[in-house]
């Protein structure tokens, strides 16, 4: 099935991303130790600036009503040398104008590298998607986004 | 010579409607794109049933189907509700074995392509829908040691079984293996559900194996029930193919409607996808019949999935850690769901009225109606709707979308398939002596 996908923010990182994620298999399988990318510029800002978001999902592009992962690293803003690991990330999707969400709990895993391994996320609807990584370090959470569009 | 301008008017006029009527319907790529998300595959396999495409077991499964004897009044069987003769579908507004159900028949085509199974999703592989009847008090009011005792008494099914599945347990012992017992999780005090308690927890874990066992027979045959080659698969072919021949087996009319559906009207948002069910829930504001009481629907039916013992990850699955399972692994239960139904397969659904979850709808133009005005829709629960908004169609779109709904009845099953084998052996069905 040929699903159209239109992402709005800049995504130059995730190119760089693809290095580590051809390595990637789904969740419980092997996994490469990933280099960060040299240019995390187009990686997704979080609300109030102090993270950098870059993902890459599997399949790619995001499929329409079948579930897939998505491999997470999280960067400090100010010091992007290696992914974060003293953070807790939840990520999720949503619908806001239909106002629901996905129908799962998708799993997040720590992998000894700093990615995050999220399994099971399904967008069961065609429309507008919101995906969203809550980042949380030190009590405080702040998310990045971007919009998917499924038709 | 007055006769003649009238004639000529009379002429122009049929000449307009049926040129109206003939013009070639032009698809847009975007159109295209849309309507080939309908394209039917394979059927999907499902590995948490390893009889799943046994021959022998899809026709023992077949048997049972028809088979009444597992009914506590010896009267009801699958067929009852899902009736062949009609579609899989019994024709009633609300579905009825002892008693009657607060719920519509849910027809069984394309049921191998399903992730959740019943209205609310309670069920998520066929084998773990199919055992729920035989124990439900309003369907056959039955229990597993009653179904399990009829195997082991009746020759022909038990050799059936073993030749399959293997030796029963030693059922002829009542002291380990009382008449009727099952778990009764809301009534431990019920009688039933004390002989259940009884029993030893090997014994228990042989019954429930039998049990699931002929749910996994039965589910093989009901994998068998698959509506195809439809006028529209036909037209899609040509689409794909710039076939104008098979495009033509889909009438002008029903080519209007499909533009309909993927445009104007909107169905796709839920109807989408191969068996045009996205095959998850929604609040669409149906009214419920009166009288009936609150329905959580999809919240409960969450619910009771992710503590069946008989889930696709459970004990009894032949792929506990596989790709089905993991859709009852990371299930929300979301307060959300209140109220919230499982989208139907529009596939034959010509065939198979009435419509919604309480068959509320008689006809397809009345779904259609409903959608075209939401003059009837309800707030159901917590949930504000967004999604649905009134389409405006004229009386001609609502035809044209009622056309296209129709080009989905697929070709005729084998007749084989629609009635109960004289032996629940398949070597007999092959004029093999049985063992």
């Amino acid at each position: 099935m040929s699903i159209f996908i239109f992402r709005i923010s800049q995504c130059l990182a995730v190119l760089a991303v693809l290095l580590f994620a051809l390595g990637c298999k789904s969740a419980g399988g092997s996994h490469e130790i990933a280099t960060a990318p040299a240019d995390l510029n187009g990686g997704l800002q979080s609300a109030s600036g102090h993270y950098v978001v870059v993902y890459q999902t599997n399949p790619d592009p995001i499929p329409l009503n079948v579930p897939f992962h998505v491999n997470v690293m999280v960067y400090d803003t100010a010091n992007r040398s290696a992914p974060l690991r003293d953070i807790k990330l939840d990520v999720d999707g949503r619908m806001p104008h239909h106002r629901h969400g996905m129908n799962r709990q998708p799993i997040v895993t720590q992998l000894e590298d700093g990615t995050f391994a999220v399994q099971g996320m399904l967008f069961h609807m065609p429309g507008r998607w919101e995906l969203y990584f809550d980042i949380t370090r030190n009590g405080r959470t702040e998310r990045a986004q971007d919009v998917i569009f499924l038709d | 010579m007055i006769a003649i301008p009238a004639v000529l008017v009379l002429a122009c006029a049929l000449a307009w409607r049926s040129s109206d009527v003939a013009a070639p319907v032009e698809f847009s790529q975007a159109e295209m794109k849309r309507l080939l998300q309908h394209e039917l595959g394979p059927v999907p396999p499902d590995p948490t049933n390893q009889f799943a495409d046994d021959p022998a077991a899809a026709h023992l499964g077949q048997s049972l189907f028809f088979d009444t004897r597992f009914s506590r009044n010896g009267a009801i069987s699958c067929a009852t509700c899902h009736d062949p003769r009609r579609d899989f579908v019994d024709g009633k507004e609300l579905a009825a074995g002892l008693e009657t159900l607060n719920r519509h028949t849910m027809p069984l085509w394309n049921v191998a392509y399903n992730r959740w199974f019943f209205w609310d999703g309670r069920a998520d592989t066929l084998w773990c829908q199919a055992i729920e009847p035989f124990e439900h008090e309003h369907e056959f009011g039955s229990n597993r040691l009653r179904v399990a005792h009829t195997i082991h008494a009746n020759e022909d099914l038990r050799s059936a079984y073993e030749q399959i599945f293997g030796p029963l347990p030693p059922l002829h012992d009542h002291t380990r293996f009382p008449a009727d017992a099952r778990p009764v999780a809301d009534d431990p005090a019920h009688r039933e559900s004390m002989a259940w308690n009884a029993i030893s927890h090997d014994d228990q874990v042989a019954v429930n194996r039998v049990m699931v066992n002929i749910a996994k027979a039965i589910a093989a045959y009901e994998r068998k029930l698959i509506s195809r080659d439809s006028a529209f698969d036909v037209f899609l072919q040509g689409l794909k193919t710039n076939d104008q021949s098979k495009m033509q087996a889909l009438s002008a009319e029903a080519q209007r409607g499909a533009k309909l559906f993927i445009g104007k009207a909107n169905c796709r948002l839920c109807h989408a996808g191969p068996n045009f069910t996205d095959g998850e829930f929604h609040n669409n504001g149906i009214p419920p019949r009166p009288g009936s009481p609150p329905d959580a629907a999809r919240f409960d039916g969450a619910g009771r999935i992710k503590v069946n013992p008989f889930n696709a990850a459970g004990a009894f699955s032949d792929d506990a850690g596989g790709p089905i399972a993991e859709h009852v692994k990371l299930l929300a239960n979301s307060p959300d769901t209140w109220g919230q139904f499982k989208t139907p397969s529009l596939r034959n659904s010509a065939r198979t009225a009435p419509y919604m979850h309480q068959g509320q709808f008689a006809t397809l133009r009345d779904v259609v109606g409903f959608y075209n005005t939401l003059e009837q829709a309800v707030v159901i629960g917590h949930h504000q709707e967004t999604l649905l908004v009134p389409l405006h169609l004229t009386e001609n779109e609502i035809e044209e979308l009622v056309a296209f709904l129709t080009s989905l009845n697929g070709l005729p099953l084998d007749a084989q398939l629609l009635t109960q084998p004289p032996s629940p052996h398949l070597d007999a069905e092959k004029g093999q002596t049985s063992p």
